[in-house]
């Protein structure tokens, strides 16, 4: 088992005897009470950091005007009143309307939602692509001048934040070489340095920990069986040192899917890419109450969410973890 | 019938102005100087004066300004905002405009011709043939309802602020047959025609925003200007289509995209990469980089807006005016306008606008610095080592963090217990308010749009952090009525001296308004963030 995974896999374990209804729910109320501390700590935090109807209507807005705008958007409430209407409207699907834009923010968001997505599913493909490759690579080419590069590549990859990636990239491929538009979406080449600026960061993990991971289970007793029994080298990578070396690259994998929607917004506002990051930084700013408020209770669904998935998949990757508790190690 | 009437009568008043010599009286005269008083009649203007980009011929498909964000929404009657007023003027527009390339002057726009009948009364005549983008016919009908909807509207409605601090002085618009329009004011407006140049005074189609209601209007504009809307995403893109249909010159770019590009870095390099062909706001150090390509220039003009410190006189160790004085006369102007914006900015003669005209009194000093007399200002006042913050909020406006940062300094060599605090932009306008910063703008190009509109009676600043004395409100008042251009030189000039002593607030400068453009590009920026893609201000070399 890999180091990556011992956390995970023991504490499966300690479920032994767990029904796997009984474990669900249990799961699904954490995720409730974890939502609701979320929703509550933003909702607190939003109404302490001042009155969104000087934000958006000036200071200049009249009496009348400002009050107009507080009954519109239910601020004229008590805050308890406030927090449970939103609460209410919260668990009937209703995410309410932005205060800036007057449109739902549903619509806001599923407007916004297939450029994050596109931007997110072309730097995981270059991620994955690339970044496992080069860690099964340099743990087969482990102590060589191959595995020291590829490291020293992942290692300064890891290193360097979004920001400064996505400035290097603009230098070299928009102002030096002008191969490479610096802003926006909707042609395909617009999407290629803000997926690569998302990317690195990611690829470079996954290279480190594919490597670690890989190297790890090459001494596992089951590779020299396998080996010995004279299975081709890469029926032996393949089937059983990468499948089983997988677990932690999966969750790896995971919290960044999950962390995507909200992680995007360095890279998103930089490139000018039309996503949700871009919405959720536009929205902070402007004290638009109910998108923040809606957005942060998204990311956070899709964080638990993914997790819960992740969790689910371990199951399948390694038999040897049973939701039911049959730990078969 | 009526047109008929109405022409003899008109031709009457220009007969009378032309043959007795301006039969209105002198004072007419000289309030609508800079207009054609004299009335044209039923001859259309086939294009507005002030052209100032040659016409080339030369077309293009695309054009694309990059912004640091967009209106939120497209209603005309309240795009106060820069981003509505950079974007909106390319599909709404106004019966006159003020032509900045000569001094601001009133022109012709979709009225060819006006006259004022009485102190209260004054009427246009409105460009015949003027389609709006649905092939509606622009009638006086729809200007009627253009402000009758704001003048009309509830104070708790969104059209509330405007109507009380734009077009307040109007009482009724009447349309007197298809083609003519009166506007009566209660009182003696002297600034009317200015008032009809900007927000909210953009002329909308009665039969098409009735159809779809205001809300959906507000999402699907619909006016008369040289662009067509084409689709808006909030935060993201406007796109706008050319008017093929547009009365006046035809624009030359066939679609125009308002996009967003909020980093000042990522704009510079779009227009460096050719993916953007005007970036605005853009500030004084960075011109060196935008025109180092060779590829794209820099166009500027003195913004008409002040960057001003609003001082709460409610607020801890701000009641004494003498403090505020003192506040005041600590900061060198001249020094932050050279340092920190390299001279692209106007220090201001006592917080006078360049562009007041005739109402500019150059004999005022530039708004001083004397640390010495601001010591003994101090010293003399009942200032007892309260801490002042200095209140910002981060880049909201450009280099108040640097300019702070001055400033502070200045206080503290002053004695004061200064401190920088950063604000959050949901506490303005409360009582947590002390010295902090703000800006003021000319939206008329006259002192009623300087400290009278921001600092007047039923503003925020006398309900919120200044107690005017009645003397301030009285010459005001009186200044906003008279129509003797002398007159209201001297009340102002009162008023200037009053508003020294009092200081609710104190300028600091006027910045340029900066943008970087594609050098293949006819195009000027505008005092008022307008981005006017009007032929007459925009053409292609190539």
């Amino acid at each position: 088992m890999s180091p990556g995974s011992a956390f995970r896999v023991s504490s499966l374990h300690q479920r032994a005897g767990i029904p796997v209804i009984q474990f669900a729910i249990q799961r699904i109320l954490r995720s409730l009470l974890t939502l609701w501390i979320v929703f509550t700590t933003v909702f607190a935090a939003l109404r302490l950091s001042g009155d969104p109807a000087f934000a958006i209507l000036g200071p200049e807005a009249g009496q009348d005007a400002v009050a107009s705008f507080r009954e519109r958007f239910g601020l004229d409430e008590s805050i308890l009143t406030q927090y449970v209407l939103y609460m209410k409207n919260m668990l009937t699907g209703d995410m309410g309307d932005s205060m800036r834009y007057e449109r739902p923010v549903t619509e806001l968001f599923l407007a916004r939602l297939p450029a994050t997505l596109e931007l997110g599913a072309w730097a995981l493909l270059i991620a994955t692509i690339i970044g496992i490759p080069l860690g099964i690579m340099a743990a087969l080419r482990h102590d060589t001048i191959l595995d020291r590069g590829a490291m020293l590549v992942a290692f300064i990859g890891q290193s360097a934040p979004g920001f400064f990636v996505a400035i290097m990239l603009i230098l070299t491929f928009s102002l030096r070489l002008n191969w490479l538009p610096s802003s926006g979406r909707g042609e395909p080449n617009q999407v290629v340095m803000p997926a690569i600026t998302l990317a690195i960061g990611l690829l470079a993990a996954l290279a480190r920990m594919t490597r670690s991971s890989m190297l790890e289970v090459a001494r596992a007793d089951y590779i020299r069986t396998a080996t010995a029994k004279g299975l081709p080298r890469r029926q032996v990578v393949v089937s059983h040192m990468l499948r089983n070396a997988s677990l932690p690259t999966v969750t790896m994998l995971g919290m960044w899917i999950s962390g995507m929607i909200g992680g995007t917004a360095i890279t998103e506002t930089i490139f000018a890419w039309p996503g949700v990051g871009n919405l959720i930084v536009q929205a902070v700013s402007g004290r638009d109450y109910a998108v923040v408020q809606s957005l942060v209770l998204i990311i956070s669904a899709t964080v638990i969410l993914t997790n819960l998935i992740v969790d689910l998949a371990y199951s399948w990757l390694d038999p040897r973890i049973s939701m039911t508790g049959k730990a078969s190690e | 019938m009526t047109s008929r009437i109405f022409s003899r009568s008109l031709t009457r008043r220009s007969a009378v102005l032309a043959g007795v010599g301006l039969a209105a009286s002198a004072r007419y005269a000289s309030v609508f100087a800079q207009t054609p008083v004299a009335w044209s009649g039923a001859t259309p203007v086939a294009t507005p004066e002030g052209n100032y980009a040659p016409a080339t011929g030369v077309e293009r498909d695309a054009f694309v300004v990059g912004m640091y964000g967009l209106p939120d929404n497209l209603e005309p009657a309240i795009g106060e905002s820069n981003v509505s007023q950079a974007t909106l003027l390319n599909i709404y527009e106004t019966l006159v405009r003020r032509d900045f390339r000569n001094g601001g002057a009133i022109a012709p726009h979709l009225a060819t011709a006006w006259t004022q009948e009485s102190d209260t009364q004054t009427v246009f005549r409105l460009r015949e043939g003027v389609q709006f983008h649905n092939g509606n016919i622009l009638t006086a009908d729809d200007v009627v309802f253009s402000f009758e909807r704001i003048l009309n509207s509830a104070d708790d409605s969104k059209f509330a602020t405007v109507k009380n601090t734009y077009i307040q002085t109007i009482a009724s618009v009447e349309a007197l047959d298809d083609l003519t329009v009166r506007f009566t004011t209660h009182a003696p407006d002297p600034i009317l025609l200015r008032r009809l140049t900007v927000v909210p005074s953009f002329i909308v189609n009665r039969a098409y925003v009735e159809e779809i209601g205001d809300d959906a209007f507000a999402q699907q504009p619909m006016g008369t200007g040289p662009y067509t809307f084409a689709s808006f995403d909030p935060g993201v893109e406007l796109v706008l289509e050319r008017n093929d249909n547009y009365w006046g010159a035809i624009s030359p770019a066939r679609q125009v995209t308002f996009t967003v590009i909020a980093e000042v870095a990522s704009r510079i390099t779009a227009l460096a990469n050719g993916e953007i062909q005007i970036a605005t706001s853009m500030s004084p150090d960075q011109v060196t980089s935008i025109e180092s390509n060779g590829r794209n220039v820099t166009r500027s003009i003195g913004l008409a807006n002040a960057h001003i410190i609003g001082f709460n006189g409610k607020a801890p160790g701000l009641a004494d005016k003498r403090v505020r004085q003192a506040l005041s006369l600590s900061i060198d102007r001249a020094l932050i306008i050279e340092a920190i914006f390299l001279g692209r900015a106007t220090h201001l003669r006592q917080f006078q606008f360049p562009d007041y005209g005739e109402l500019l009194d150059e004999s005022r000093p530039f708004t001083e610095y004397d640390m010495d007399r601001a010591k003994q200002l101090l010293d003399e006042s009942d200032y007892n080592g309260e801490k002042i913050s200095y209140q910002l909020i981060p880049g909201y406006y450009l280099n108040n963090d640097q300019t702070g940062q001055v400033i502070v300094e200045s206080w503290q060599s002053l004695g004061i217990n200064a401190e920088l605090e950063v604000l959050d932009a949901g506490k303005i306008g409360t009582d947590e308010m002390s010295a902090h910063t703000w800006s003021c703008t000319n939206v008329w190009g006259d002192p009623a749009a300087g400290y009278w509109r921001q600092f007047g009676p039923g503003s925020y600043a006398q309900s919120a952090i200044w107690d005017a004395p009645a003397e301030f409100n009285e010459i005001g008042n009186e200044a906003s009525q008279t129509l003797d251009v002398a007159e209201r030189r001297g009340l102002y000039s009162q008023l200037q001296d009053i508003w020294n002593v009092e200081l609710p607030a104190t300028d600091l400068y006027a910045i340029d308004n900066i943008a970087g453009v594609d050098a293949a590009t006819n195009w000027e920026p505008n005092p008022l963030h307008a981005i006017d893609l009007h032929a007459f201000n925009f053409s292609f070399n190539e």
